[in-house]
């Protein structure tokens, strides 16, 4: 059993998961990944080594201290996830959803590059199957762009390992130097998964068109499973600070005016992976350990707050903020654990955020000359995430205006799952040395808990929802608007439809220029020329013959009109027809 | 503005207030800058670059950024 890989379970899950609709069903579909965890925790040092073909070594199970805790916490996510799915009662979804757990375990469970790249494709397929799930036009159109992302970013990581190998470089996942194409791509593939800045419009085009439940596996696996692949292969790579620093900052501006809230919280998991991406290139033991443990409570408490966000589309059919508003007193267990989820993704001590961000924004401070700006931005990020996660969200959707809605709380597993998570994000909160502090894989000294720590983050806090409240009490708090904001995809589609319309143009005026050359005017002309040329040429040699004879120019030309309309009617014979024809050839012969 | 929420809005202001003296009488320790030092300094941060990331959303980006829902017929 130590070396069986968790991942078959949560295949047999998903295999399961298509069995007729009823209690059995439900059953199984949430022991898989029950079985799946015990299964990671039950594994020893083992290495399951495949030769495929004598060629190259695969070593699809390789468990360290770096994977482990993500293969456990993806299981976790999977299996709440899947409880509060269970209302939804849908086959195709629990099977895609997995599938994706699967192979989101598999991946980083995956010692060497080729295992890794090949769950990592299937990530970029089962969640295409949960965004299509939205069963709507528009998720159809995001599935596709989603596919297409994914596919270009899979095609670029494969060419950085074939290239890798080809120089002579390891297949065993280890870090990776930026001094090759090889390394390079690597690092772009991987980037597109984790979302970085301009590569990351398919989180927020595509999450939000999933269904009330598929957004949570989406949220979860394929950008960890990026975190997890920086953290072993490019740890402490500088330009990373740069990236992760962008990708905390500038989606808070978004978030402020976004609508759908959906869309807000995928505008939220960017800047949340922005912190991530920021601690694997600082590089430190702290950072690092930060990078892991913030990506372990990032996976509760983003998932909370999808789930709180989709029991109010649950119940009412919209997660807008211009639609909802006053359902605290109609949903109070979705809303209380909405406000967990806030607050520990705003990091409030007492909640799971707290412990695992400041050791990022600690270790950015660390250092005898640590970079001021990086310390400010990550401030100003927390500040920022207090906005449109710790406020905007529980504000828009279970207070402020009423929405007019008369719903009732969302059945009780999906209530169950929400009041799973909210505890284990107190629990982590507030034990971080008994939870996730036990999994970090560096030695870790940190202490959270410190009055000036304590202080400083509640006062922070505080006074960025003071300044919220003033400002919505002043009126100069950006109302909530039913439109969409363009981002960068806006400057993606215009770039596509300006290659589809150049393809248009170049490909089809080809297509127009040759079917006008080739199969009209050539055609016209030389059918024109072979019907006409032996009248021609007759005409003629008859012309010449006439004058040599003495005839007057009228009668020559009488004459050779006579001949030119006898052959063009066929009033020649068929003996004199076949000799003009040989002399015409012959005359072409010697042309 | 109801009863209850005006009360809330009390208990909020006064939490605030508490922590603002605290902070200044508090001593601190293992600060990485010298501003962290400053009374109120990570408050008046958060209040100012608050405002600032709305002011900015508000009056910068959306002009920018925001179109109709149904424009040009094609989600984006």
């Amino acid at each position: 059993m130590s070396s069986l890989h968790p991942s078959l379970w949560l295949l047999l899950g998903a295999a399961l998961s298509l069995l007729p609709k009823g209690l059995p069903r439900h059953l199984l579909v949430l022991t898989a990944p029950l079985l799946g965890l015990i299964q990671v925790l039950s594994l020893g040092d083992v290495d399951l080594a495949i030769s495929l073909a004598g060629l190259v070594d695969l070593h699809p199970l390789h468990p360290t201290p770096w994977n482990r805790p993500f293969a456990m916490m993806f299981c976790v996510v999977a299996f709440l996830g899947l409880l509060y799915a269970r209302p939804l009662d849908r086959r195709d979804e629990d099977c895609a959803a997995l599938i994706y757990a699967s192979a989101a375990v598999g991946a980083v469970l995956s010692g060497d590059f080729f295992s890794f790249y090949c769950f990592w494709e299937v990530l970029a397929l089962a969640a295409t199957v949960l965004v299509l799930g939205g069963r709507t036009a528009a998720a159809r159109g995001a599935a596709f762009r989603y596919l297409a992302f994914h596919v270009a970013g899979g095609l670029i990581l494969l060419f950085g390992i074939l290239w890798r190998l080809a120089a002579g470089y390891e297949n065993m996942i280890g870090p990776i130097a930026l001094d090759s194409p090889g390394g390079w791509m690597i690092f772009l593939g991987l980037g597109v998964n984790c979302a970085w800045p301009l590569l990351h419009t398919w989180l927020k085009d595509a999450y939000p068109q999933a269904s009330v439940s598929g957004i949570l596996f989406l949220s979860a696996f394929t950008t960890k499973t990026a975190v997890y692949a920086l953290l072993v292969m490019f740890p402490g790579t500088k330009i990373l600070i740069f990236i992760g620093a962008v990708m905390a900052l500038f989606p808070i501006f978004y978030a402020v005016i976004e609508n759908d809230l959906r869309r807000v919280l995928a505008y939220s998991m960017i800047n949340q992976v922005g912190f991530m991406v920021v601690g694997v290139g600082i590089g430190t033991e702290l950072a690092l350990n930060g990078a892991l443990a913030h990506a372990m409570t990032d996976l509760i408490f983003k998932g909370l707050l999808f789930m709180a966000v989709g029991a109010c589309l649950y119940r009412t059919g919209y997660a807008t903020a211009t639609d909802l508003g006053g359902l605290f007193r109609q949903m109070p267990v979705s809303g209380t654990c909405c406000l967990i989820g806030a607050a520990s993704i705003s990091a409030l001590p007492g909640f799971s955020g707290f412990i695992s961000k400041s050791m990022i924004t600690s270790a950015a401070g660390a250092g005898e000359h640590p970079p001021i700006w990086l310390w400010l931005i990550l401030i100003t990020a927390s500040a920022g995430v207090v906005d449109h996660a710790g406020i905007k969200i529980p504000f828009f959707a279970f207070f402020g205006h009423d929405g007019g809605h008369k719903v009732k709380e969302v059945p009780w597993p999906m209530q169950l799952a929400m009041i799973a998570s909210a505890i284990t994000c107190i629990v982590i909160g507030c034990f971080p040395f008994q939870t996730v502090y036990l999994w970090l894989p560096l030695p870790n000294s940190y202490v959270p808990y410190t009055p000036d720590h304590i202080l400083a983050q509640t006062e922070l806090l505080l006074f960025s929802a003071l300044a919220f409240v003033l400002m919505l009490l002043a009126g100069i708090y950006p109302p909530e608007i039913r439109a969409k904001n363009l981002d960068f995809d806006a400057v993606l589609g215009w770039f596509t439809r300006g290659i589809g319309r150049a393809l248009d143009v170049g490909l089809n005026g080809a297509n127009s220029l040759g079917d006008a050359l080739f199969l009209r005017w050539l055609p016209h002309r030389a059918s024109h020329l072979f019907s006409n040329a032996p009248a021609r040429l007759l005409s003629g040699i008859l012309g010449a013959w006439l004058s040599l004879k003495g005839k007057s120019e009228d009668e020559i030309a009488a004459r050779q009109e006579y001949l030119y309309k006898s052959i063009i009617r066929n009033a020649i014979p068929v003996g004199a027809s076949a000799i003009f024809a040989l002399v015409l050839l012959g005359v072409l012969a010697l042309i | 503005m109801s009863k209850f929420v005006k009360s809330l809005m009390f208990v909020f202001f006064l939490l605030c207030g508490l922590v603002l003296v605290v902070d200044i009488l508090l001593p601190k320790h293992h600060s990485t800058f010298v501003w962290e030092n400053w009374p109120g300094f990570y408050g008046a941060y958060g209040f100012l670059s608050y405002v600032c990331l709305v002011l900015t959303a508000k009056h910068i980006l959306r002009p920018l950024t925001m179109r109709d829902e149904e424009e040009g017929g094609e989600e984006i």
